[in-house]
């Protein structure tokens, strides 16, 4: 794995937001660029490939991609669901859309479909409790969901993989 | 009508860029401050009264003041994005819509501070929050709000975002530094304090984003202004995020003057409960902070209006009050078990807990196992007062208030319906089709007791 | 002045004892004797940073001095907590 000349101009342009010596700092961003540009998810080759760039021992990078949810370490599809299910979206039915979206794609929790496109996540509080029942797809919210919503949701994202193959 | 002063210009038409924003009177309080010494500008802070607006409700003046200045030592303004406390989105309200708020308030607090190069450390999953803040950043940074010698005054302010990953802990401050710091997010035990040792051993100051929104109204019309809006040490407006079954759910500006019963019915604010049911519990500040049933929740125990502010939120302590918090007002209605989102809590609380100090990590784990057994019809009655028991131990033993975060909502749910609790222990096949209801949690309660 | 006049009297469970600036409440209570030493599992003296984690040698603070005006009373980990603190 090798981040092309673009990526790497902008781990150094954001190492340099952080004072002289400090570059670790920059490691949150950097593991967020090298999970992009390795498919979604964190090999220990990438995170050994991040430690070299970065002139850190791998442990260190290890230590903070085991730490935080958003790092995965396994493969995922193409659209990963993370679904909210903590005390606010569950009033307001979260449950039912874990179970919709598990009966749809055929999957668990946890799970990807077998072509790749899905997987399903069921994760705490997002900080979009107004706006519940909610999930985080790629970079951006879907709120309000009903399963109408999911139905369309799943159909934008197959036609777009099916665009793009 | 009351006055808004955050979000004010919210729904102005392309507000979000530097343009709009500016010709609005944007960027007025940079000018000001440039012109009054940082002391001066502290001064008007304190004077405000303003109060954190991340839980904890500490005076942000006074806890400016304390900033450790040690020759030739750079200082640091962290502002806390990292919103995760759930029932809580008014930060991100405030970002998304009205990004150069925040911004302004930044390089105003750097001003006052002496910080030079400051962050907003924003949660992982605002993702495009983020985009939009960098987008605000570039463009006053074009406009010379943000950059070297800011408006020829010789202050230079550097303002960049730290995108975090997912992680509840690190909203507490010293966890924050840590994450900052490019580490796990664990929380460092306290002193040194960050005000003397923060982020890479720097005086630093970390601010949620509606305290340092709230700088620039307050220095644009005065410290005296600001204090004159609200109820006693409670002043300003607060932004709350109304959420769970609620006609209206969404982020509100109000007056802390309002009472709970009008926030929650009137058209104005929440606009009631959908389908004509009736409220039954309420957490009024964000999950960690006990949750109070219906009759609780709009008087307090001397039988006094409850109030949206921090004084009157917390009237009574915690056997018959509940805290401000962060402002994440969660609505329970009839329908909804007690135990069942008591449970959803304890079930967060264990997957968000950092693992670094026994009580908090064994014990948010047995709260989510004994809570687990009582909702599924398999608890005992030794269960409930297991899980008091438990909880107990959590509070006050643990290196930071994750802690005590997790005991209060179960202290609060046995303390205030040990009924449900113990209604589930006694119809255990009827508690997984059933729930408990209203009972008699709305009933008036006796005035004086 | 040299280090070893800077000491300080702290009471514990009723027993004074005098110890030098920068002594942990742990150590001093140790000082004193095991009948008033709190237990401690993850605090090893010689392994830089440790402490602090298990809770196990929490005790009460019950008053405060001027150099930590942090209001008392309060459980602290005595491993970690220095007598009469002065890192504030």
């Amino acid at each position: 794995m090798k981040f092309s000349q673009e990526k790497l101009d902008q781990i150094q342009d954001l190492i340099s937001r952080y004072p002289e010596g400090k570059s670790k700092s920059a490691l949150q961003p950097v593991l967020h660029i090298a999970q992009e540009e390795a498919g979604g998810w964190l090999s220990t080759e990438t995170m050994d490939y991040v430690a070299s760039i970065m002139n850190l021992k791998p442990i260190e990078v290890y230590e903070v991609a085991t730490f935080y949810t958003m790092y995965y370490l396994k493969p995922v599809g193409k659209y990963v669901f993370s679904v909210c299910q903590t005390g606010p979206c569950m009033v307001r039915g979260s449950e039912e859309i874990i179970a919709y979206i598990q009966e749809k794609l055929g999957i668990g929790v946890d799970e990807t479909t077998p072509d790749g496109l899905f997987t399903l996540k069921v994760v705490e509080c997002l900080g979009a409790c107004g706006y519940a029942p909610m999930m985080a797809m790629g970079k951006f919210y879907k709120e309000h969901l009903t399963k109408e919503k999911i139905d369309q949701i799943v159909d934008e994202c197959r036609a777009e993989a099916a665009l793009k193959n | 009508m009351i006055k808004k002063i955050l979000l004010d210009k919210v729904h102005i038409e392309c507000i979000r860029h530097f343009g709009v924003y500016r010709r609005e009177g944007g960027y007025r309080s940079v000018e000001k401050a440039l012109k009054m010494t940082p002391d001066e500008v502290l001064e008007e802070v304190k004077k405000s009264g303003l109060r954190g607006r991340g839980g904890a409700g500490f005076p942000t003046g006074l806890k400016w003041s304390f900033l450790a200045k040690p020759d030739g030592v750079p200082r640091h303004l962290v502002c806390n994005a990292d919103e995760s406390e759930p029932g809580t989105f008014k930060d991100r309200y405030l970002m998304e819509f009205i990004p150069h708020l925040l911004i302004e308030g930044m390089v105003t607090s750097s001003y006052a501070l002496g910080s030079n190069v400051s962050y907003i450390y924003i949660r992982g999953e605002y993702d495009w929050v983020c985009d939009i803040l960098e987008e605000a950043i570039a463009e006053a940074k074009q406009n010379g709000f943000v950059g070297k010698n800011i408006l020829g005054s010789g202050f230079d302010c550097e303002v960049y975002m730290h995108r975090g990953a997912g992680a509840y802990i690190c909203g507490e401050e010293t966890a924050l530094l840590e994450s900052l710091e490019g580490k796990r997010g664990l929380p460092r035990i306290k002193p040194p304090f960050p005000a003397v040792k923060g982020v890479w051993d720097r005086p630093t100051v970390v601010n949620n984003v509606e305290t340092i929104a709230a700088v620039v109204p307050i220095i644009n019309d005065g410290g005296d202004e600001f204090a004159k809006i609200g109820v006693g040490k409670s002043t300003g407006t607060k932004l709350i995020s109304a959420c769970g079954n609620l006609n209206k759910p969404g982020v509100y500006e109000i007056d802390m003057n309002l009472s709970v019963e009008e926030f929650i019915f009137s058209d104005e604010y929440c606009g009631g409960i959908p389908n004509g049911k009736r409220l039954k519990a309420c957490i009024p500040g964000g999950s960690s902070v006990p949750i109070l049933p219906a009759n609780l929740l709009l008087k307090t125990a001397k039988g006094e209006t409850r109030l949206m502010n921090y004084e009157s939120l917390s009237d009574g302590g915690f056997l018959t009050g509940s805290m401000m918090g962060s402002g994440g007002f969660i609505v329970l209605d009839e329908d909804q078990c007690v135990v069942r989102h008591t449970l959803s809590l304890a079930r967060f609380y264990h997957h968000e807990s950092c693992g670094q100090c026994s009580p908090c990590r064994e014990g948010t784990g047995w709260l989510h196992k004994i809570l687990t057994k009582l909702e599924t019809g398999k608890g005992e009655m030794s269960d409930i007062d297991l899980l008091w028991d438990v909880q107990r131990r959590i509070e006050g033993n643990t290196i930071c208030p994750l802690g005590d975060a997790a005991a209060w909502p179960v202290a609060a749910a046995i303390r205030h319906f040990r009924d449900e609790f113990e209604w589930h222990v006694t119809n255990r096949e009827e508690c997984l089709t059933r729930n408990f209801g209203l009972a008699h949690y709305a009933d008036p309660i006796e005035v004086g007791v | 002045m040299s280090e070893d006049q800077n000491l300080i009297k702290v009471t514990i469970d009723g027993i004074t004892v005098d110890v030098p600036e920068g002594t942990t409440i742990l150590n001093a209570a140790r000082q004193i004797g095991p009948e008033v030493a709190p237990p401690a599992m993850c605090y090893y003296s010689k392994l830089e940073g440790s402490g602090g984690k298990c809770r196990t040698c929490l005790v009460e603070v019950a008053e405060g001095s001027t150099k930590d005006p942090r209001p008392m009373p309060k459980l602290v980990a005595s491993c970690r907590t220095n007598v009469m603190d002065e890192w504030w």
